[in-house]
């Protein structure tokens, strides 16, 4: 209950992560309540009398016009938070838990055990993320799950840093060292423990790993490597430049699937700001 | 003559409750050629003061009243570009602790440098061989010039700081808690340079401490200062030996002097009043053992009587309530 | 050089072989445990199983994969990264045909971006509070959410296919002659070229600098060696110029190494959009090719530039900070 009071006080204090907040808030809404918003099935062709609904500019009937193959963008837009949100979250979920697992097990563990951590640390850092997700898809399938995993896979390096530097600091208080007096296992100490401890600092992470995932979801599609079959604001963004949308001026089809990744990128950027208060009052008092 | 009269002087600083009165009416005089000690303890509004009287405040405080006489004229009512002037040429500063307060990417000798050459109008090379001067006036290999700040251990900065300080011949230094984050020993070597320079260039100086000690060894005047006021000023030996003010006779039973004596310590029990709306009486009533009525209802004014200045109702029974104040059972019975 | 420093550059030397060697190696096994036939490639009509084993013997790839390895690597020391399976010529050629092209974008970009970020950071630091602030705190943070290639959309709509100002793609205009990298430099060809590209990344990149220079002054400006000048009575330019930057400098600098090294593999998709020759596309080019030595050449030179460039900036700092290059000394 504290912390939930504490949160409506942050955000009253902190219009920046309100806003991020907001902005999640309404994509969440606007993915739960997809079928209902959207005035048309998002891979429906649509037709003006006989003649299929291409490049249609913006009118009463189509909101955000139409794209090449005569599917209506405002519907793409709003099925679109869907894939948005299932790649973010998994994404973001799984290179938190990756990068607190591999800090809080370095941290306390030390020992060979941190050495071998950090060497895959230094390792996967050296591996530009773009090019290596390219190359991932390329020789795995092409797809949502390869995206997710590679996120996964080269972005927890810096989660796992600070989660392992946060943790050494943890480890020396001394209700960690009467926890291990009492007879603790190490496992019970670190994952009932200390992990609590840890997961602000996890969650602050988590929110801008969101970000990453769509724009690497978003990169990845627009070079043909996402998956074409789902609606996605990347798919959306592709198919406008694979079609011409550019020399053709159609502003209508790529502007609203780009304005909407940065919003969503943004939210994660502003809550992690803002939260940086809550979670470490210290750090803002300078 | 003094050198520099603080006349009924107000800072306050803003803040969401409202204006906190950090100095209220603060009166005291340095006279040319002493050192002397401004002593109070955290909050008191002794750090406010002196760099009010430097003139450089954090943007959340205001001069609320009063005037700052230096040499003659009012520096509350000279305009800023005026006041710029005067900084480090007439009058400078020593902070508390040198490792923050100077530039980490900039060597000693350019800590000179600016000073001497920017501020001062020296070329490059007489401002080399003042540096070098500087140092060694304080204790330090000239050599040492090419060092970076880190590169100093804590009493060495802040004899660095001290040389830095006296570059352009100020009429008067304000050390704020010059040695208040050196070990005892090396205290006592930075406060013997001190010494040392009052004698040699008849130096002027505010010393600001928390430590009645430090006042003890190296003030002759010294001014005791509690929430936002002065309440006694005088010789330091006047001060420490008769004292006339509660607080000043609480403090000197407080602290262990330098020179090791035996006596017992007393602490003085409670905590300063909130200096968002202070009483209308004595700040210092509710923790004074010898507070009366009419100490809660009205505050008393700071009189002077031969160079030595006291706000207390009872200054006149001081003799027999400093013999009081030696028992410790007295100041015990306060914290009740 | 001081013992620190000496110590300092063995150890990060001694990293960068270890993750150079590293990556090397999982290019390797990724490229070699690709499914699909790379002779898939050379089909033709007399295609016979004898053609293939002759063609997957002279590409090397009917030995043991740990004999594979070793020439893999040792070719690799040599700088022979193979031969193109699509364009017949060694992939070294093509890389260093390719690596000029990216060099001179990443650099300009991050050179535009980091000087209007410098600036407009310490000058946000300075001005603190009022609409300017609330404006470009969020606008920055905008351009780092949005992804690039979308602001190239914009860019390449807006400038160049609307209003015809600049190209729309490309390093050179249509039937102009093969210039050497030097004759390309001095070329206004050239440069008209690279303005969409550049201020694309520019754009992008921008946010990065602006904020943390804002952040960084911002600190030190709170520092009590501000007060100090200050109380010496120094002018506002030398307190905000000498003091205040020359701090907040230091790991603003490190950013913009570790950026060049960043910035190498990420322009991938603004060469896509723009269709700049660059090693970016020749690698997405390779990989929706299947052109594996390319592709794995590619990888392998732009993830070396990434170490690389990080060791450099890490050595950099240790340089440039007085606390870290001079050390304690009593």
């Amino acid at each position: 209950m504290r912390g939930v009071r504490a949160l409506f006080r942050l955000l009253r204090s902190e219009p920046f992560a309100a806003v991020g907040a907001a902005i999640y808030a309404v994509i969440a809404l606007v993915a739960a309540l997809a079928p209902v918003l959207a005035p048309h099935d998002p891979q429906e062709i649509l037709r003006t009398g006989r003649r299929v609904a291409r490049y249609m500019p913006v009118s009463p009937d189509y909101w955000l016009g139409t794209t090449s193959s005569g599917r209506d963008v405002l519907s793409q837009v709003i099925f679109g938070t869907r894939a948005a949100l299932l790649v973010g979250l998994t994404a973001a979920v799984a290179v938190v838990a990756i990068g607190t697992v591999l800090g809080l097990l370095s941290g306390y563990l030390g020992g060979w055990v941190d050495r071998l951590v950090s060497k895959l640390a230094d390792v996967v850092l050296g591996l530009p993320f773009l090019p290596s997700m390219l190359v991932l898809a390329a020789l795995t399938r092409p797809g949502t799950t390869v995206i997710i995993t590679s996120v996964a896979v080269l972005l927890w390096p810096n989660t796992a840093r600070v989660i392992r530097a946060q943790v050494l600091s943890l480890r020396e208080r001394s209700w960690v060292d009467a926890a291990r007096m009492t007879g603790c296992s190490p496992g019970r100490i670190m994952f009932v423990h200390v992990l609590p401890q840890v997961l602000p600092l996890a969650a602050l992470y988590g929110s801008v790993a969101i970000g990453w995932a769509i724009l690497a979801e978003a990169s990845a599609s627009f070079l043909g490597f996402g998956d074409p079959a789902t609606v996605s604001w990347g798919v959306m963004l592709q198919e406008a430049y694979a079609n011409q949308a550019l020399s053709r001026g159609a502003w209508n089809w790529f502007v609203p699937p780009g304005i909407a990744i940065v919003l969503m990128v943004l939210a994660g950027f502003l809550i992690s700001r803002g939260s940086e208060k809550l979670l470490f009052p210290k750090l803002a008092e300078q | 003559m003094s050198l520099l009269s603080v006349e009924d002087f107000s800072v306050h600083y803003r803040t969401r409750s409202g204006p906190v009165r950090a100095v209220d009416g603060a009166t005291l005089s340095v006279p040319a050629g002493s050192i002397t000690g401004l002593v109070g303890e955290s909050g008191c509004g002794k750090s406010t003061l002196a760099r009010a009287i430097m003139g450089v405040l954090p943007e959340a405080a205001r001069v609320a009243g009063g005037r700052l006489m230096f040499e003659g004229t009012d520096l509350v009512a000279m305009p800023e570009r005026a006041r710029k002037q005067l900084r480090w040429r007439r009058m400078s500063f020593v902070p508390q602790t040198a490792m923050s307060a100077l530039d980490p990417v900039q060597r000693l000798r350019g800590h000179f440098a600016e000073v001497l050459c920017e501020r001062g109008g020296s070329s490059r090379t007489a401002a080399a061989l003042r540096a070098a001067e500087l140092f060694d006036l304080v204790g330090l290999s000239p050599e040492r010039l090419a060092d970076y700040p880190h590169q100093f251990s804590g009493g060495m900065r802040q004899r660095a700081s001290i040389a830095l300080a006296l570059a352009l011949n100020p009429a008067l230094v304000i050390a704020d808690e010059p040695v208040t984050a050196l070990d005892v020993i090396v205290q006592r070597q930075v406060l013997d340079v001190l010494r040392e320079l009052q004698a040699r260039l008849s130096l002027s100086m505010i010393l600001v401490t928390h430590d009645m000690s430090v006042v003890a060894y190296t003030c002759d005047r010294v001014a005791v200062m509690y929430a936002g006021q002065v309440v006694e000023a005088g010789s330091v030996r006047a001060v420490l030996e008769r004292p006339l003010h509660p607080y000043s006779m609480g403090l000197t039973h407080a602290f262990p002097d330098l020179a090791g004596s035996e006596a017992a310590l007393v602490p003085i029990e409670g905590s300063p009043p909130s200096l968002l709306n202070p009483s209308p009486g004595c700040r210092f009533a509710a923790r004074c053992p010898f507070a009366e009525a009419r100490c809660h209802e009205r505050a008393p004014p700071l009189v002077e009587t031969d160079g030595h200045a006291v706000a207390c109702w009872r200054a006149d029974e001081a003799a027999a309530l400093r013999v009081l104040a030696g028992q410790p059972a007295v100041w015990a019975a306060m914290a009740a | 050089m001081n013992k620190t420093l000496r110590h300092l550059l063995f150890e990060r030397l001694r990293h960068l072989l270890f993750v150079l060697w590293a990556v090397a190696s999982l290019a390797f096994l990724l490229f070699r445990l690709a499914p699909g036939d790379p002779t898939l490639n050379f089909i033709t009509p007399t295609f016979t199983e004898e053609t293939r084993a002759a063609l997957l013997h002279s590409f090397g790839l009917d030995r043991p994969l740990w004999q594979q390895y070793f020439f893999y690597l040792a070719n690799l020391l040599r700088g022979d990264l193979g031969t193109s399976f699509l364009q017949g010529r060694p992939v070294l050629d093509l890389l260093l045909e390719a690596l000029p092209n990216t060099i001179v974008l990443t650099v300009v970009s991050l050179g535009v971006a980091y000087a209007v970020g410098i600036v407009a950071g310490a000058f946000l630091a300075f001005r603190r509070g009022g609409v300017v602030e609330a404006v470009a705190i969020p606008a920055a943070l905008a351009t780092r959410s949005a992804p690039e290639f979308w602001l190239g959309m914009l860019l390449l709509t807006g400038l160049a296919f609307q209003t015809g100002w600049f190209p729309t793609g490309g390093a050179s205009s249509p039937g102009a002659p093969d210039i050497s990298l030097v004759q390309r430099l001095v070329s206004g060809d050239f440069w008209w070229h690279l303005v969409l590209p550049a201020l694309t990344l520019a754009l992008y990149l921008l946010g990065l600098p602006l904020l943390m220079m804002r952040a960084t002054m911002l600190e030190v400006l709170s520092d009590e060696f501000i007060t100090m000048a200050r109380m010496k009575g120094l002018s506002r330019w030398s307190i905000v110029m000498r003091h205040a930057a020359r701090n907040a400098l230091l790991p603003v600098a490190t950013a913009f190494a570790l950026g060049l090294g960043a910035s190498i593999g990420g322009n991938v998709v603004v060469e896509t959009v723009f269709g700049w020759p660059g090693i970016g596309r020749l690698l997405v080019n390779a990989v929706q090719g299947a052109d594996y030595p390319l592709a794995q050449g590619a990888f392998v030179m732009i993830a070396a530039a990434l170490v690389l460039m990080n060791t450099l900036a890490d050595l950099a700092y240790a340089a440039l900070d007085p606390r870290v290059s001079v050390g304690a000394r009593r």
